[in-house]
C-alpha cells in the first residue's frame, strides 16, 4: 500500500480530546535600525563619511542599509562584525532599488525611502505574531487532534509535465489564481477546541455528506485517466517527495471536500476513522485577508505598485501565521528510543529507506529535525507540534483547498478541447498548450469564468512556446519572453540568468563570517523528473520518480541517478538552446564555469548539491 | 527467546512435536542469508585506482552490507559532478575528498595544535581568517588601528599568492608582517609585548588556512608538486637541525618539522590510501581516472569514515 504523508507513515498515537489553550506571542520590540549606505571604500551615515573598514568600530545596535549589494560590501570589508540589514532583502514590497557607486548618493536615497514608506514597514515577524495573537483570541483552545493534520501531506500541487512546447501551430496559456490562499482562506474551518475522533471503518458512499475534518482515508481501484496523467499524491522517500504508486491501494489523510473530488477518480474510498467536528467555524484571519485584498485593489487603481504589493506580501503570510511550532529539544539514552518518539509523534521511520537511520543527512536540519550525537545519549531538535503555539488545522485546510481548486480547473481544462496539454502546475497556477485552432473558443470558454475578484484566475500570458525546467523555473515567449521565473537566482530582470552570488553570514562562535555563495542553475536543480520522449505527441514529458511500495531504495536510488546524469543535463540543454535562440544569452556561468571555478582557485563543491562556496 | 506462542504440530511417524514456526523461521534466515550471498556475488569485486580492487565480501566482514554500499554509491555520485573528460574527472574527484576529508583533518589539527573546534574550522573560510587576524589585532594596542589592518591584508594577500612556499612559510611572511607593525607604532620591542599565547594560536591558525588553500589542488601534478614542496623543505629543516644542534642545541628541536606537514597528512586513512592510489595510477601508470571507479573510490571512503566513527563510538562507550 503507497503512503501519502508528509513523513513514511501516518503517525500511530491514538490522538487524545486533552484541550489545551492557544499561547499567544510576546509582541517583539520595535528595532528602528541606524541608517548606513556603501559603496566600494566608504560608509555614510548621518554623522558622516568613513572608510568602510570603519564598520567594525561603529557602535549601534543594529544597522540597515537600502541594497543587498552595500550589506555585502560592509560585510566583506569587515569580517567578524554583524553585517548591516539591507532594506530591499526585508522589504520585498519595496521599488527595485540600484547600488550606486557612491555611497553619499545611497545615503539620500536610503533616507528618502525611509521617509516616504517608514510608516508602513512591519517586520514579517511581527505581522504573524500580531495575528497569531487575533487567531488565539477568536479561537482559544484546541484539542491534541491537531497534531494530525501537521503529519497530513502538507504542500500544495507543483509540478511539471512538459519540458518544452515548440510545435508549430500551437499556444501556450497561463492561467493564474487571484490570492489563492486568501480565498482558501474564506471556506469554513472544524472548530479546533471541539475537535473529535470518529471511527468509521468503511467505506463512504457517492454523495454522502460528512462533517468537516480529516479523514483517514484507503483509496482503492483507480478509475481516472486524469489521475493517473496527473498524480497529485507523494510519498516520502529519504527526504524527497516521490510520486505515489496508484498501482497499489493509497493510505491518505483526506478533508471532506477532497473525498468528495476523489471520489468521481477512485472506485472505493475506505475511511477507518477521521478527526472531525460537527461545529464550523469562519478562519479567524478570513476578514483580514479580505480586507488586505481590497487595499491591494485600491493601492493598484491609485498606481501605488509598492503598497499594493505590500498587501500581496502580507497576504501570503496570513495563511501560514497559524503554522509556526515552536522548537522541542528530547534527549533520549539509545537511539532505538529516540526512534520510536518520531516514529509515534511524526511519522518518520528511521529504517524505512537509509541505512543511516536517524544520521541520514535529511535529518539533519533539511526537514526541520536535527538529530545530534552527545555525550549524553542523542539531542532531538524537532518542531514542537503538540504544543499551544501554532493550530495546523487551518493552513492544513487551505492548502487542501488548493490543491483541489487546481485540481478541477486542471481536469476542466484538460476536456476543454481536443489534445490539450497541461504543462504546468503551480500552488495557483496552470500553464497549458493547445492548436491554435482552438484558441478562440478555448478562450471564450476562459474568458467567461475570469475575473480580477478573489478566488477567481486571470488568463495572465498567451505565447507560441513554453520551457518548464521544474515548478517555479519556466520561460514563456513569442518572438520575446513574455514572462519568466527562474527561483532562486537573482537574475535582476535578465531572464536567462543562470547563477546568483549570494553573500551569506556564517556565524561561528561570536564571529560572523561573511561566506560568498554562487547558485548555480544545474546545481539547484532536481534530479527527482525524467524526460521522456513522446513520439506519439511529439514532445518531451516529464514524470516524477515513482515510489512504489516495497521497492528497493537501489532502484529508486539508480533512478534518480540516472535522471542526474539525463534529466538536468537536458534541461539546462534546452534553456540554452531557448537563449541562443531568442539572441539574449546570459549563460555565462554555464559555458564559463570552469573559467569561474579557476579564478577562484578551486572547483565548486557538488557536495550539498545547491551551493558554491568561495 | 520464547516459543510458547509457536505452532506444534505431532508427527506421529516421529512420535514427536515438530515446531512448524521455528522451520518457517529456519527458512526465512536462510533465504535471507541465500540474498545477501547473492547480492554479494552480483557485486563481486570493486575497481578501484591504479589496478587494485576491494571485493564485496571484505567489505561486508567490515561491516558494509550491500545495501550501505549502495547508499556511499549514491551520495559519492551525487558529490562528483558529470564532467566527461579525464582532467575533469580528476579535479572533481580531487576536490570531492579534499572537502570530505577537510572536516576531520580540521578536528585533528585543532586537537594537536590545541586550537578551539570553532576556530579552527573559522580560519578555513576566506574571510574567516581575516575575521580572526582582526579579533587578535584588535586586543593588541599596537596592531588595532585600521591602517595596521590593510596592511596584514596586504600581507595575506602576498602570502596567500606565493604559491611556491610552503604555508609554514606563509604563515612566517604575515608573522614578519605583524612583529614590524607592532615595531612601527608601539617602538623597539613591541614586538616581544605581543599576547604569546595569542600569537601561538592566530600563527597556528594561519597555518591550518594555508595549508586548507594549498589543497585546492586541481589534478594530482599539483598535488605531488605541494608533497615535493614538503619533502624538500623537510629534507632542508633536517639538514639543517644537524648543524643547529652541533653549535646551540635547542629546546625543542624538530619544532619547525612538526609544523611541515601537509593538510593531506591529517587526512582519515582511508582518503590517504586513496590519494595514493590516485597517484599511483596517474603519475606512475599515466593513466586518467575512470569516472566509475572515481564513484567507486569515494564510495569506499565514506565507507571508512562510516567505519571510523562506528569504532570511535564503540571505544567511547567501552571506556565508560
Amino acid at each position: 500500500m503507497s503512503e501519502t504523508f508528509r513523513f513514511h507513515a501516518p503517525t500511530n498515537i491514538a490522538p487524545g480530546d486533552f484541550i489545551r489553550r492557544l499561547s499567544k506571542r510576546e509582541p517583539k520590540r520595535a528595532v528602528h535600525p541606524n541608517l548606513v549606505a556603501a559603496d566600494s571604500v566608504s560608509l555614510t551615515n548621518a554623522q558622516g563619511q568613513w572608510p568602510i573598514e570603519s564598520y567594525a568600530d561603529f557602535v549601534g545596535d543594529s544597522f540597515m542599509t537600502l541594497t543587498r549589494k552595500e550589506a555585502d560590501l560592509i560585510a566583506l570589508a569587515n569580517p567578524g562584525t554583524r553585517p548591516p540589514l539591507a532594506l530591499e532583502a526585508l522589504y520585498p514590497w519595496l521599488p527595485p532599488q540600484v547600488y550606486m557607486e557612491n555611497s553619499r548618493k545611497n545615503f539620500a536615497a536610503l533616507k528618502a525611502l525611509v521617509n516616504q514608506y517608514g510608516n508602513h514597514f512591519v517586520s514579517p515577524a511581527a505581522y504573524c505574531d500580531k495575528m497569531w495573537n487575533k487567531v488565539c483570541n477568536s479561537v482559544r483552545m484546541k484539542t491534541d487532534m491537531d497534531v494530525r493534520f501537521y503529519t497530513a501531506w502538507h504542500l500544495p500541487v507543483q509540478d511539471t509535465y512538459i519540458l518544452e512546447e515548440k510545435r508549430p501551430n500551437r499556444s501556450v496559456v497561463a492561467l493564474d489564481y487571484n490570492a489563492m490562499y486568501p480565498s482558501c482562506m474564506q471556506q469554513e474551518f472544524p472548530r479546533p477546541s471541539k475537535m473529535r475522533r470518529v471511527v468509521y471503518d468503511r467505506e463512504i458512499k457517492a454523495g454522502e455528506i460528512l462533517p468537516a475534518g480529516l479523514y483517514r482515508c484507503k483509496l482503492q481501484s483507480l478509475t481516472s485517466d486524469f489521475i493517473r496523467k496527473y498524480n497529485p499524491f507523494r510519498s516520502f522517500f529519504a527526504g524527497r517527495h516521490l510520486r505515489a504508486a496508484l498501482t497499489e491501494s493509497l493510505s491518505v489523510d483526506l478533508h471532506e471536500f477532497e473525498i468528495a473530488f476523489f471520489q468521481r477518480h477512485f472506485g472505493q474510498i475506505y475511511v477507518s476513522d477521521a478527526v472531525i467536528s460537527d461545529q464550523r467555524i469562519p478562519h479567524p484571519l478570513a476578514r483580514e485577508a479580505k480586507r488586505c485584498f481590497a487595499r491591494r485593489a485600491h493601492f493598484l487603481s491609485h498606481g501605488n505598485k509598492a503598497l499594493a504589493d505590500r498587501e500581496k506580501f502580507l497576504s501570503t503570510l496570513l495563511s501560514s501565521c497559524t503554522h509556526r511550532p515552536g522548537r522541542l529539544r528530547r534527549r533520549f539514552s539509545s537511539p532505538s528510543s529516540a526512534e520510536k518518539c518520531l516514529r509515534e509523534n511524526f511519522g518518520i521511520v528511521a529504517d524505512a529507506d537509509d541505512p543511516a537511520r536517524l544520521f541520514a543527512p535529511w535529518l539533519q536540519g533539511r526537514k526541520a529535525f536535527v538529530i545530534t550525537e552527545t555525550a549524553e545519549g542523542l539531542l532531538c531538535d524537532t518542531p514542537d507540534v503538540a504544543s499551544g503555539h501554532a493550530c495546523f488545522v487551518f493552513n492544513q485546510r487551505v492548502i487542501a483547498r488548493s490543491r483541489i481548486v487546481l485540481l478541477e480547473m486542471m481536469e476542466k481544462i484538460s476536456q476543454i478541447a481536443p489534445d490539450v496539454e497541461i504543462c504546468y502546475a503551480n500552488v495557483d497556477s496552470i500553464h497549458f498548450s493547445l492548436p491554435d485552432h482552438h484558441l478562440n473558443l478555448v478562450m471564450d470558454a476562459l474568458r467567461s469564468g475570469a475575473s480580477a475578484r478573489m478566488g477567481d484566475y486571470k488568463i495572465d500570458a498567451i505565447a507560441k512556446g513554453g520551457l518548464w525546467l521544474e515548478p517555479g523555473r519556466y520561460w514563456l515567449y513569442s518572438d520575446e519572453i513574455i514572462k519568466f521565473r527562474n527561483r532562486s537566482i537573482r537574475h535582476y530582470g535578465s531572464a536567462f540568468t543562470d547563477h546568483s552570488i549570494h553573500v551569506v553570514n556564517r556565524q561561528i562562535g561570536d564571529l560572523h563570517i561573511p561566506v560568498r555563495l554562487t547558485i548555480c542553475m544545474d546545481r539547484s536543480m532536481t534530479d527527482m523528473r525524467s524526460i521522456e520522449y513522446d513520439p506519439v505527441a511529439g514532445l518531451e514529458r516529464q514524470r516524477l520518480v515513482e515510489l512504489e511500495h516495497r521497492a528497493s531504495p537501489s532502484i529508486i536510488l539508480s533512478a534518480l541517478e540516472r535522471n542526474r546524469k539525463q534529466s538536468i543535463p537536458r534541461r539546462i540543454q534546452a534553456f540554452r538552446t531557448l537563449a541562443a535562440s531568442l539572441g539574449t544569452v546570459g549563460t555565462r556561468c554555464l559555458e564559463t564555469q570552469q573559467n569561474c571555478q579557476s579564478q577562484l582557485g578551486r572547483k565548486s563543491p557538488p557536495i550539498g548539491g545547491v551551493f558554491e562556496e568561495h | 527467546m520464547s516459543y510458547d506462542t509457536d505452532m506444534l504440530v505431532w508427527v506421529s511417524d516421529l512420535d514427536e512435536y515438530i515446531n512448524i514456526d521455528a522451520i518457517s523461521r529456519n527458512n526465512e534466515h536462510e533465504a535471507e542469508e541465500e540474498a545477501l550471498e547473492a547480492e554479494l556475488e552480483r557485486l563481486g569485486d570493486i575497481a578501484l585506482f591504479s589496478r587494485k580492487s576491494i571485493s564485496s565480501r571484505t567489505i561486508y566482514s567490515r561491516g558494509v552490507g550491500p545495501e550501505q554500499w549502495r547508499w556511499m554509491k549514491h551520495r559519492a555520485e551525487t558529490s562528483l559532478s558529470q564532467d566527461n573528460t579525464p582532467a575533469e574527472v580528476e579535479a572533481d574527484f580531487l576536490n570531492a575528498i579534499m572537502t570530505l576529508a577537510r572536516r576531520y583533518a580540521v578536528a585533528r589539527y585543532a586537537r594537536l595544535e590545541d586550537l578551539s573546534f570553532s576556530s579552527a574550522i573559522t580560519a578555513t573560510f576566506p574571510h574567516g581568517i581575516r575575521a580572526l587576524l582582526y579579533q587578535f589585532m584588535t586586543g593588541e594596542q599596537s596592531l588595532s588601528d585600521i591602517s595596521c589592518r590593510n596592511t596584514i591584508q596586504k600581507t595575506l594577500h602576498y602570502a596567500a599568492s606565493s604559491s611556491k612556499l610552503t604555508a609554514y612559510d606563509q604563515v612566517g611572511l604575515v608573522q614578519r608582517s605583524l612583529h614590524e607593525l607592532a615595531i612601527d607604532v608601539g617602538g623597539a620591542n613591541a614586538d616581544q609585548r605581543l599576547n604569546k599565547d595569542g600569537m601561538r594560536r592566530i600563527l597556528s591558525l594561519l597555518r591550518l588556512h594555508f595549508s586548507v588553500r594549498e589543497c585546492q589542488v586541481q589534478s594530482v601534478s599539483e598535488l605531488q608538486e605541494m608533497n615535493l614542496r614538503y619533502k624538500q623543505a623537510r629534507i632542508a629543516t633536517e639538514g639543517a637541525l644537524d648543524a643547529e644542534r652541533r653549535v646551540t642545541g635547542s629546546k625543542i628541536r624538530n619544532w619547525r618539522m612538526r609544523s611541515l606537514h601537509p593538510l593531506t597528512f591529517y587526512f582519515p586513512y582511508c582518503v590517504r590510501n586513496s590519494l595514493s592510489r590516485l597517484i599511483s595510477q596517474v603519475a606512475e601508470c599515466d593513466i586518467s581516472p575512470e569516472p566509475n571507479i572515481a564513484t567507486n573510490e569515494l564510495a569506499l571512503i565514506y565507507c571508512g569514515i562510516e567505519l571510523m566513527k562506528r569504532s570511535a563510538k564503540e571505544k567511547a562507550d567501552r571506556s565508560e
